[in-house]
């Protein structure tokens, strides 16, 4: 059995794969093409939600979409994005190709990952944060959590997210240092 | 669906540059004095506390040195059993030539103050380098309030994970 391509990942999601070769990818779909055919799904349905059918996006497409982020997180568990080692700038869509696509995609996973930590989470109608923890040492529960705003795997791999307590919501970057660990940065 | 695509990849061009992977570290945005009534004030000192833990299997056990830590309760924290808190330091928080820290597994540590914001946030950088090796973790951006806590997590070691968790503190002049 051929194991899919992220181009066939991109494919299947699309649903513009003939009938036979989606049985195949289907069948060859392993844990990591699993997850990225969520991410996929999940962050189209954002962009459907937020733009609307059109085919280009509106001028305050990001507004709106990180307006919509922080109303649906601020109702619905953390999202967990997987970022595979992003460095600069994504390449001009032209060059990228469907498979280029998929990095895009995840490129904007990763950025809304990262808004995810930041201030736009403390929006009307978030949940208030319980009181801190070491009360004495942490930050008051009034404050915006701690954001992580840019971050540069270098030539591995990492994982950013955001662990909520009754002390607030702290932002973690797990880093993917060896097969052996990878498991674990993928726990929900 | 395309339509989808399109939009999400002009949105990854327009996200991306405002995450900051590319903006130069420029020292005349971090003067906290930028634009300030002249008056007499006390110059304010950063700092970061840091916890290095290692993680590992095992019998469940948290170091009681680490205090209270709701965060390890929860996942992927909460798939190791066993805390112990290695190293427990404070690095200050300069804006140039910031003091290596060498971690347990001898990656090298560098915490950078980048600005300081209203009500007690600044923004921060931290990066772990393997000597004479490739980068690891050659840049992580976060902006924190004073008190706050975030982690990086993941580092192999002695069959575990190191876990570094910082805290920025703050210091008047003369407390340091």
């Amino acid at each position: 059995m051929t194991l899919p391509t992220t181009t066939d990942v991109v494919l299947l999601h699309d649903g513009e794969i003939e009938p036979e070769d989606r049985r195949k990818v289907l069948e060859g779909l392993g844990r990591t093409e699993r997850r990225h055919l969520r991410q996929l799904a999940a962050l189209s349905e954002i962009v459907r939600e937020v733009t609307g059918p059109r085919v280009e996006p509106p001028e305050d497409a990001v507004d709106r979409i990180v307006a919509y982020v922080a109303e649906r997180r601020a109702r619905e568990p953390v999202l967990l994005v997987s970022v595979p080692a992003p460095r600069g700038k994504v390449p001009k869509m032209a060059a990228r190709g469907r498979a280029g696509f998929y990095a895009g995609l995840l490129a904007v996973a990763a950025a809304v990952g990262l808004w995810l930590g930041g201030p736009v989470l403390s929006a009307p109608g978030a949940p208030p944060r319980a009181s801190a923890l070491g009360a004495s040492t942490r930050s008051p529960p009034s404050a915006e959590p701690a954001a992580i705003e840019a971050v540069d795997f270098g030539s591995g791999e990492g994982t950013i997210f955001v662990i909520e307590s009754e002390t607030g919501r702290t932002p973690v970057v797990w880093l993917l240092d060896g097969a052996g660990e990878a498991a674990q940065a993928h726990p929900l | 669906m395309k339509a989808s695509l399109a939009a999400v990849l002009v949105l990854s061009e327009m996200l991306l540059p405002r995450g900051g992977f590319a903006e130069p570290l420029d020292s005349a945005r971090a003067s906290p004095a930028d634009g300030a009534e002249a008056k007499p004030k006390v110059e304010q000192h950063y700092g970061v506390k840091l916890m290095v833990l290692h993680a590992t299997h095992g019998k469940k056990a948290i170091d009681e040195r680490i205090g209270s830590m709701p965060e390890l309760e929860k996942p992927p924290f909460s798939a190791y059993e066993r805390y112990e808190l290695l190293v427990r330091t404070e690095l200050p928080l300069v804006r140039q030539d910031p003091k290596p820290f060498r971690l347990p597994n001898g990656r090298v540590l560098k915490t950078r103050l980048l600005e300081v914001l209203p009500d007690d946030y600044v923004r921060i950088s931290a990066s772990v380098n393997q000597p004479r090796g490739k980068d690891f973790l050659p840049l992580l951006e976060v902006k924190a309030r004073v008190g706050q806590v975030f982690i990086v997590a993941g580092q192999s070691y002695k069959k575990g994970i190191l876990v570094l968790v910082f805290r920025p503190v703050k210091a008047e002049a003369g407390e340091r």
